[in-house]
């Protein structure tokens, strides 16, 4: 498995910032993205995450994203993702118990992330 | 008939045979994997099992024993002590000794108390210095009660609510997950509601907890037995909502209120004020706030699956229980099932012959009914028979590892083909003859680390063992990446015991075949695991009682290759029926690749060379009819059925071919064991009795005999 590879860009006008994740984001690999997300999203109104090329997440790399998505919403924020969802992704969305998220309090009660939901 | 405690008891003996064997599989690739926290849990869990099962039906030394083992792994999966060999080879040992307790319970030799404390003694000292075991007696601990219980699904509401620091310690609480996957039904809701923001987040922590529903056959101690290693890390609430046998089980399941309410989610008062409202009940605690939105669809999806699960018992409950049911049967009563299909097998030849004497055709069409069910019924009574010979395959990785440690050498045992099935008496049979080849390979075969360094192989030699179908046989083969047979060292001791002269001319192959020759060994010395000569011709004669073939190759400095062919089954096989005179033979079906015709005028125009032309080519016979010495009656057309015989064809001379036979085989009386050539003997339908020949003894007799008159 390989590591994880993160990469970030700001659009022009600084309103939108994109991370890129390839590879593997798992417990040890995590706070690498946890220490770019608290860095960078600041100043950004958007937030996208690219995770077609991850090809492992665990728990916490889901629960991360989790926390990124209610910061950037509690922040009247956008996060979405961009780019297909990865496979593996998709896996760990039923393995962990996230499909049935069928409402996000911090998106005014409309569907989660994980389960195609936009902000 | 024995009382039920006494099938509690003989249940508990089998089940915790299984663990034992399960045990020291996971031990022994722990070996390998120490850091792997599955297979400690596995071995913990076995242990945990044979214990709380013991202690439940008065197995109490097994049960305190185990308790002692069980304890010092307990350390390990807390990470406060490492996997070491010195622990493995003790735990091995305690295995051992479990198992000779479990005979000894059995009416076995009792087992060796000292030794019992010895394993516990050299345990206790592994263990960090502030951890002092305990020697307290044990009680009927959780485990899964031996089956007869599980035979109805419940549903269980579990939540599992992980403290932060969890995965600190190793856990992974999807694995917990999945463990509950493989339980049952299962459905999985995460509770999101605790993930903080990203500048109090701790990334390794863990903030999820998760609402389970699962309805299983397995009882809530196997739940339990799920959480057994982080029962002190996490809040865990596991709550049976369902039951089969409850009277009300079969009727519609609680409202939403009522399962909140339940779970603790939702007070009482706040759901009656609610439901005099006239609106979707979840609905309006969403609104109000007074439930999270995630919380009723956890509560939603109770409801669902416990539906679902009663809608499943009402309509498909029989079939379903059915197919999950398998029961234990004594190997007694298959082998009686076996020999009746046997005798029903003759019987029904009979049957076949009168109809066929009798030109009846409605006698006709019943025998041809009464044989097609028949052979039906005589391949699924010789399937329940059969078992993967994988169970022999792990005992061998245990032998493999304590022979090369006792001599010094690396050596893993490599294993493939392990889900072949072979017959339970075959399997049985052929355990002895493996060990022998395997401490063969272990002992000659393979070299010291520091020899196989200086011919540039890794130190670590390696011992593949195989199992794989071949028509109706199984092959098993022995492979090592060892020396090789040193031809010299075979030759020089065959001229040393008289087998051979120093000019007699041998193929590589002939000089390997001496090693099968009556206490032939070349080791230089004797060692506890080979060397006395006593191994290979033992291990040749068991594998022809089985009806089988060994076969050796080797190439020096590369490896031996050691195949066995040995058949499916021993009871019934599909032969071709030959006659002789007024006497009957069978030849094994699957060796028969034609038959042709053999006229007097063929005979003379080869001069008396036992050799026949087929299609351009020449084939050597054995005239069957010399060998058995039948001299009346000899029809002037014969028949010669050639048979394929260690991949070369040979011709046998028969008067007649009669047809495809299904033999039942009968072994021969002791007088007549050392008979070379016929294996067995069969009944026919009108009683006469057919001798089963094995066709490569035959040709290596007379091969024998005519090297003796020829020289």
């Amino acid at each position: 498995m390989s590591d994880l590879t993160l990469t970030h860009s700001t659009s022009s006008d600084g309103s939108t910032l994109k991370i890129s994740a390839a590879g593997r984001l798992a417990i040890d690999t995590a706070p690498a993205l946890h220490s770019l997300l608290l860095e960078q999203s600041s100043q950004a109104a958007n937030i996208q995450l690219d995770l077609s090329a991850v090809d492992e997440i665990d728990l916490v790399g889901m629960q991360l994203i989790c926390s990124a998505c209610r910061t950037a919403l509690d922040a009247q924020k956008h996060f979405n993702f961009s780019g297909c969802m990865a496979p593996e992704v998709k896996k760990a969305i039923d393995t962990v118990g996230l499909q049935r998220q069928s409402t996000c309090k911090h998106n005014a009660d409309l569907p989660c992330i994980w389960c195609g939901g936009i902000n | 008939m024995s009382s039920p405690q006494e099938q509690h008891i003989a249940t508990y003996r089998e089940e915790a045979s299984e663990l034992l064997a399960e045990l020291e599989t996971s031990l022994l690739e722990l070996e390998d994997n120490p850091q792997d926290n599955d297979l400690i849990n596995r071995v913990f869990r076995a242990m945990h099992t044979i214990k709380g099962s013991g202690a439940m039906f008065g197995f109490d030394d097994i049960a305190r024993f185990t308790h002692e083992v069980e304890t010092v792994f307990d350390q390990v999966r807390n990470g406060k002590m490492q996997v070491t060999r010195c622990l493995l080879d003790l735990t091995l040992q305690a295995r051992d000794q479990i198992t000779t307790m479990l005979e000894a319970s059995a009416g076995g030799p009792p087992a060796d108390e000292a030794n019992g404390q010895r394993i516990i003694d050299g345990l206790q000292q592994l263990l960090p210095q502030a951890t002092k075991l305990k020697v307290e007696p044990v009680a009927a601990a959780p485990a899964p009660a031996p089956s007869a219980e599980a035979d109805t699904s419940r549903t269980y509401r579990i939540r599992f609510k992980p403290q932060p620091e969890i995965m600190l310690s190793g856990t992974n609480p999807i694995s917990l997950l999945n463990e509950l996957r493989d339980l049952g039904s299962c459905e999985v809701m995460a509770h999101l509601d605790a993930i903080p923001s990203l500048e109090q987040m701790i990334p390794e922590h863990c903030y999820f907890y998760w609402d389970i529903i699962l309805t299983t056959t397995r009882g809530i101690e196997a739940i339990k037995d799920v959480f057994i290693f982080v029962e002190d890390d996490c809040d865990l609430k596991i709550d049976l909502i369902d039951d089969a046998n409850a009277p009300d089980a079969d009727s519609g399941y609680k409202k939403l209120g009522d399962i909140l309410v339940e779970r603790g989610d939702l007070s009482p008062v706040e759901m009656q004020k609610i439901l005099s409202m006239q609106k979707r009940f979840g609905e309006i605690l969403v609104e109000q706030g007074l439930v999270p939105a995630s919380k009723v669809q956890s509560a939603l999806i109770e409801q669902q699956q416990v539906k679902q699960a009663r809608q499943e018992r009402t309509t498909a409950a029989p079939a379903a229980a059915e197919a999950a049911l398998s029961i234990r049967v004594p190997a007694e009563r298959l082998d009686h099932l076996v020999n009746l299909v046997g005798e029903l097998v003759t019987v029904q030849a009979h049957l076949t012959q009168i109809a066929g004497n009798r030109h009846d055709n409605e006698i006709s069409a019943v025998a041809e009914e009464v044989e097609r069910l028949i052979s039906e019924l005589r391949d699924t009574t010789l399937n329940m028979r059969m078992l993967p010979i994988g169970s022999t395959f792990s005992k061998f990785k245990r032998l493999v590892r304590d022979l090369s440690a006792e001599l010094g050498k690396e050596i893993d045992l490599e294993t493939t083909g392990a889900e072949t099935e072979l017959d339970k008496t075959v399997i049985e049979k052929l355990n002895d003859p493996l060990v022998h080849l395997i401490r063969n390979s272990i002992d000659h075969g393979v070299e010291m680390p520091e020899i196989r360094k200086a011919a540039g192989k890794p130190t670590k030699g390696i011992v593949h063992l195989a199992a794989e179908h071949s028509g109706d046989s199984v092959l098993v083969t022995i492979r090592d990446d060892g020396a090789g047979l040193d031809k010299e060292a075979i030759r020089a001791k065959a001229v040393e015991r008289g087998l051979i002269t120093t000019t007699t001319e041998m193929t590589d192959k002939e000089i390997y075949n001496l090693i099968f020759a009556p206490g032939f060994s070349t080791a230089k010395k004797v060692t506890s695991v080979s060397g006395r000569g006593v191994g290979m011709d033992v291990v040749k004669k068991a594998i022809e009682a089985l009806r089988g073939t060994i076969d050796i190759n080797s190439t020096p400095g590369k490896g031996s290759l050691i195949t066995l062919r040995i058949p499916l089954t021993l009871a019934i096989i599909e032969t071709l029926l030959v006659r002789i005179d007024q006497s009957y033979f069978v030849l094994p079906l699957t060796m028969v690749e034609e038959c042709i015709e053999l006229t007097r005028t063929d005979v003379q125009a080869a001069h008396g060379r036992h050799l026949a032309h087929v299609r351009g080519e020449l084939t050597p016979y054995i005239n069957l009819r010399d060998e058995f010495e039948i001299t009346t009656n000899q029809p002037d057309i014969e028949q010669i059925v050639i048979l394929s015989v260690n991949g070369k064809r040979i011709g046998f001379v028969v008067d007649d071919v009669v047809g495809e036979h299904q033999t039942v085989i009968k072994t021969l009386g002791k007088l007549y064991r050392d008979v070379r050539g016929i294996s067995g003997a069969t009944i026919l339908g009108d009683g006469t009795v057919a001798l089963i020949l094995d066709p490569a003894l035959l040709v290596q007799s007379v091969a024998l005999i005519e090297q003796e008159q020829f020289g």
